[in-house]
């Protein structure tokens, strides 16, 4: 008998199918041995459900409804996956953590021998440092951007300008960064810079996959 | 006992004429630290915390619109509730106002389009989403989640942990607190000083925003600010305990705060500024790419 309970919004996020796979297996172990919790995720699915079959006294003219069908999108895709880009990206920070502490011990000049060895070598090295930025965030960049993508048509489009002049923005500040990246090489604070925009475009391009839909 | 408390439930929404408003008048008998989940076609939401163990959503939504949901959960006090609100249209959208009472403790989680979000006294967790519109929270909650891409941001108060997002809305902050995050891509960042307050730790990003930032930093506190090309300007007290390290690729640097001149940077180009006031402690570091950065007395 188990006495740590779920909370209900795990509960909630498990019956909307907003958990990542890891976290619904527990959910399911826990449910399955816990019966207050299982009457619990009843009352959310039965809410769901009579929610959904609510009796209207007064029934719109059915080219109502025909047309909001007609803007809403699937179930499948009405409510943007958010734990899908979400475990993505959570999987993908790993990795660019791991590559921008790579790429830091490259940049950095680690003693004065060191420093008049790497100096010697800057210009080689500086390209490989920004290429391995790049390489370093354009998976990540890559999934955010196809989802975006197939997500588009559900934006308003005074959305879809917001997320492309941002994001404009930011490509703007990475190209600026990395030109002055390969003018000076071996520049700590220019990597940080360059790695903070990249970043800040991963985080931006996440938040848009998890915009609501125009309607 | 307020669970036994009679709980009125009337939604007249369905029961009136289709091109009408129509009225909203939810009451519910909740635990003190509710979870209230509100998702949906809002053009307005206006949060109030009250004394009270009980939810109570009112307004009217529009001609065509239709709001879903009600308790999660088990049979006794309702621990959660959630409400979708759809609607036909822009139009239909627009007439969807809702005032949302809660307790005080309760945690708010709200996501709508293009909506103006109004929310005052809440000290449980808040986590509002808007694309358009505007967001303004006072008072001390918690937790405090915005995240908005046009949509103006205001927060006065206090929150131990603030994470604030936007694309081009601008930012303003009467507030402290422990733990703060505030991004920006190209709205301006504005924060101002707040009695008997201070941020112990915080960080301001913007791409191209300005940010100026007229508050006051914790004994200890690290404070940091980040921008390509939007200006960034320091209003801080003279004598303020801290140390400062600012660094800029091309930008100037102007310190108007103490009598330290700030060095040409050292591949030549941009500026730095490293120096010590009052009895230092605090940190605060400025980065910027081709932003200025300015350091006043306030």
């Amino acid at each position: 008998m188990t006495t740590d309970h779920l909370d209900i919004e795990t509960l909630s996020a498990f019956a909307d199918g907003e958990l990542n796979a890891v976290l619904a297996h527990r959910v399911e172990r826990h449910v399955a041995g816990c019966a207050e919790c299982r009457g619990d995720l009843d009352g959310v699915r039965g809410l769901v459900a009579s929610a959904a079959a609510l009796a209207r006294d007064v029934a719109p003219p059915p080219e109502v409804w025909e047309n909001i069908r007609a803007r809403k999108p699937s179930a499948e895709s009405r409510e943007p996956r958010w734990w899908h880009n979400g475990w993505l990206a959570a999987a993908a920070a790993v990795v660019l953590v791991a590559g921008t502490a790579t790429m830091m011990l490259l940049a950095r000049p680690s003693g004065v021998a060191k420093g008049a060895k790497l100096a010697k070598h800057q210009a080689a090295t500086t390209p490989v440092v920004l290429a391995a930025v790049e390489r370093n965030y354009a998976p990540t960049l890559d999934v955010l951007r196809e989802t975006l993508d197939a997500q588009r048509e559900q934006l308003a489009p005074s959305t879809v300008r917001t997320l492309e002049h941002s994001l404009a923005v930011i490509d703007s500040a990475i190209a600026e960064a990395s030109a002055a990246l390969v003018a000076d090489p071996g520049s700590a604070d220019l990597l940080n810079l360059l790695s903070s925009s990249y970043q800040r475009k991963v985080e931006f391009m996440k938040r848009a996959t998890s915009l609501p839909s125009s309607l | 006992m307020k669970t036994l408390l009679r709980t009125v439930v009337v939604v007249t929404l369905f029961a009136t004429p289709l091109r009408a408003q129509q009225k909203v008048n939810i009451q519910r008998a909740v635990t003190p630290n509710v979870s209230v989940r509100l998702n949906g076609a809002l053009s307005s939401v206006r949060v109030i915390a009250w004394e009270r163990d009980s939810v109570s959503i009112t307004g009217s939504i529009g001609a065509g619109s239709r709001l879903d949901g009600g308790p999660m959960g088990g049979t006794a006090a309702v621990g959660g509730m959630k409400f979708y609100v759809e609607a036909a249209d822009e139009a239909g959208s627009r007439s969807n106002k809702i005032e949302l009472r809660v307790p005080r403790n309760a945690r708010v989680w709200i996501k709508a389009l293009s909506a103006d979000i109004d929310v005052a006294g809440v000290a449980g967790g808040l986590d509002l989403n808007i694309v358009g519109g505007s967001i303004k929270v006072t008072g001390k909650p918690r937790e405090l989640i915005i995240e908005s891409m046009d949509g103006s941001v205001q927060f006065n108060g206090v929150a131990d942990y603030a994470r604030i997002k936007t694309a081009t809305g601008d930012i303003n902050l009467q507030a402290h607190g422990d733990d703060y995050s505030v991004t920006t891509v190209s709205g301006n960042i504005t924060v101002t000083p707040q009695t008997d307050w201070a941020y112990q730790r915080a960080r301001f990003e913007s791409v191209t925003g300005a940010i100026t930032f007229a508050g006051d930093i914790a004994r200890g506190g690290d404070v940091r600010f980040d921008s390509h090309s939007g200006a960034i300007e320091l209003r801080l007290p003279y004598r303020v305990n801290a140390e400062f390290d600012f660094v800029t690729i091309t930008g100037a640097i102007e310190n108007n705060l103490t009598n330290h001149r700030p060095a040409v940077g050292r591949e030549g180009r941009g500026m730095e500024l490293g120096v010590s006031s009052g009895m230092g402690g605090a940190r605060v570091q400025v980065r910027s790419f081709k932003g200025n950065v300015k350091l006043t007395p306030r």
